[in-house]
């Protein structure tokens, strides 16, 4: 039996990123993305890329609790993936034919507000959490306390380390394996490569 | 190696503004001359602040797990289905192959009731019944007297498809062994068996098709007895 959920449900169900509700949303949204961006030069792939992007924002926006919705889910969550997309085609257009960037800047015009939530910066996101999610668990395990701000002696305490040495020489192999793995990647190149100093804006 | 690790300790401490005076200039000095250590600089630094929000890092992590699960028309399964599918018509192929060169061989002269069209099965069917007049006039003759005695079958049987035909004897002589060789309507030899010691034989006819067959009891070479089954 399929259970159905309303656009408020999902919504909660997303704040706390509950796994029914990314289901659900994956079960009934993603065949409207994948045949818009289908529809539009992309493939598969590119699709579940955006689906994923897509999720990232309206996470984010949904975060602020005064956020409202003037139409259905389904139909936002559209618009977000569609102006992913639009601006994810005129970018790799761009590096693919202009090697001036400041050419065009009007192209922003698909662009969301927020830095944080601009389409190279969530393709970042994805590619850097899908990195990271494939070191080996203990690294995994290791940077998420790391990252938490837990202190290195208590880290080792957690995993077993004989010391806080120990995790921190760990701690720089797990780091440094991701980087290189990252720089490696080919669909990591472009920020690599193109981005040199720019900072956020 | 060493200094590979040293590399990642100092770009660690970098971030981390844990250098002291000296190492700060030796590693601001190796960043101006070296692109390749200044783009992983960048990328730690970008690093730290993307994988510090652990709340995206979840969500991309379930993601990434119900797409693996679910697959939306992923294609995942395709190679697997089309290896299957070989598989499969090979398996088929193997099978026709053995059907016609083993089962139909063995069986030569049989007609194959699948292969035919239901008009066709008819005439082949009722083909199946006509009487060989040669082994007919024969049919309950025993040829060596008191010392040979058939009890099952009798001469003339009618069996179903698929029900067992039993052979049972007595004989005098204990070495003598017992062969026997079945025909179909046509004359052809269909089965035989090896020569048998006992006084019993059980005959499957699972794979008879239906017609008239003749069995003849033969023992060195002699032929004792003649019989016929119809198969219906």
């Amino acid at each position: 039996m399929t259970v159905h959920y309303s656009d408020e449900s999902l919504i909660h169900g997303l704040r706390q990123k509950k796994t029914r509700s990314i289901r659900y949303l994956y079960k009934e949204f993603f065949p409207m993305i994948r045949s818009n961006v289908e529809r539009n030069s992309g493939n598969h792939q590119d699709a579940e890329d955006v689906f994923h992007d897509g999720l990232i924002v309206l996470y984010l926006r949904i975060q602020n609790q005064t956020f409202t919705l003037n139409s259905s889910l389904k139909t936002y969550f559209y618009a977000i993936c569609r102006n992913i997309w639009l601006q994810r085609l005129d970018r790799k257009y761009r590096l693919m034919y202009q090697s001036d960037f400041e050419v065009h800047e009007d192209s922003d015009a698909y662009a969301t507000e927020d830095y944080y939530i601009r389409e190279e910066h969530l393709e970042k996101i994805r590619l850097y959490n899908q990195h990271f999610l494939n070191l080996p668990r203990d690294c995994q395990t290791l940077l998420k306390l790391f990252f938490r701000k837990v202190p290195l002696k208590e880290i080792a305490g957690i995993l077993g380390f004989k010391d806080e040495n120990y995790a921190k020489t760990r701690k720089y192999m797990c780091k440094n394996m991701l980087r290189k793995k990252i720089l490696n990647d080919p669909n990591c190149q472009q920020f690599i490569i193109y981005e040199g100093n720019r900072e956020p804006e | 190696m060493k200094e590979t690790e040293n590399l990642s300790e100092w770009i660690e401490r970098f971030q981390l503004n844990e250098l002291d005076q000296n190492e700060q200039i030796r590693f601001l000095s190796l960043l101006e001359r070296n692109p390749l250590l200044r783009r992983e600089v960048e990328l730690d630094k970008e690093l730290n602040t993307i994988l510090s929000d652990e709340n995206l890092l979840q969500l991309s992590e379930k993601f990434f797990l119900i797409r693996d699960r679910t697959g939306h028309g992923r294609n995942k399964w395709i190679p697997v289905l089309i290896a299957a599918s070989i598989i499969f018509l090979l398996t088929i192929g193997i099978l026709i192959l053995v059907t016609e060169k083993g089962l139909v061989k063995k069986f030569n002269d049989q007609p194959v009731a699948g292969k035919s069209s239901e008009k066709n099965k008819g005439d082949y069917l009722s083909a199946n019944f006509i009487p060989i007049p040669e082994f007919e006039i024969l049919i309950g003759s025993t040829t060596r007297g008191p010392s040979f005695n058939l009890k099952m079958p009798q001469s003339r049987t009618i069996i179903s498809r698929g029900t067992d035909l039993v052979f049972e004897w007595t004989s005098a002589e204990i070495q003598n062994q017992v062969k026997i060789e079945l025909f179909n309507n046509k004359g052809k030899k269909v089965f035989e068996s090896l020569p048998y010691p006992g006084n019993r034989f059980t005959l499957s006819t699972t794979f008879f098709n239906p017609g008239i067959y003749y069995w003849k009891i033969i023992i060195d070479e002699e032929l004792i007895s003649l019989g016929c089954m119809k198969v219906l």
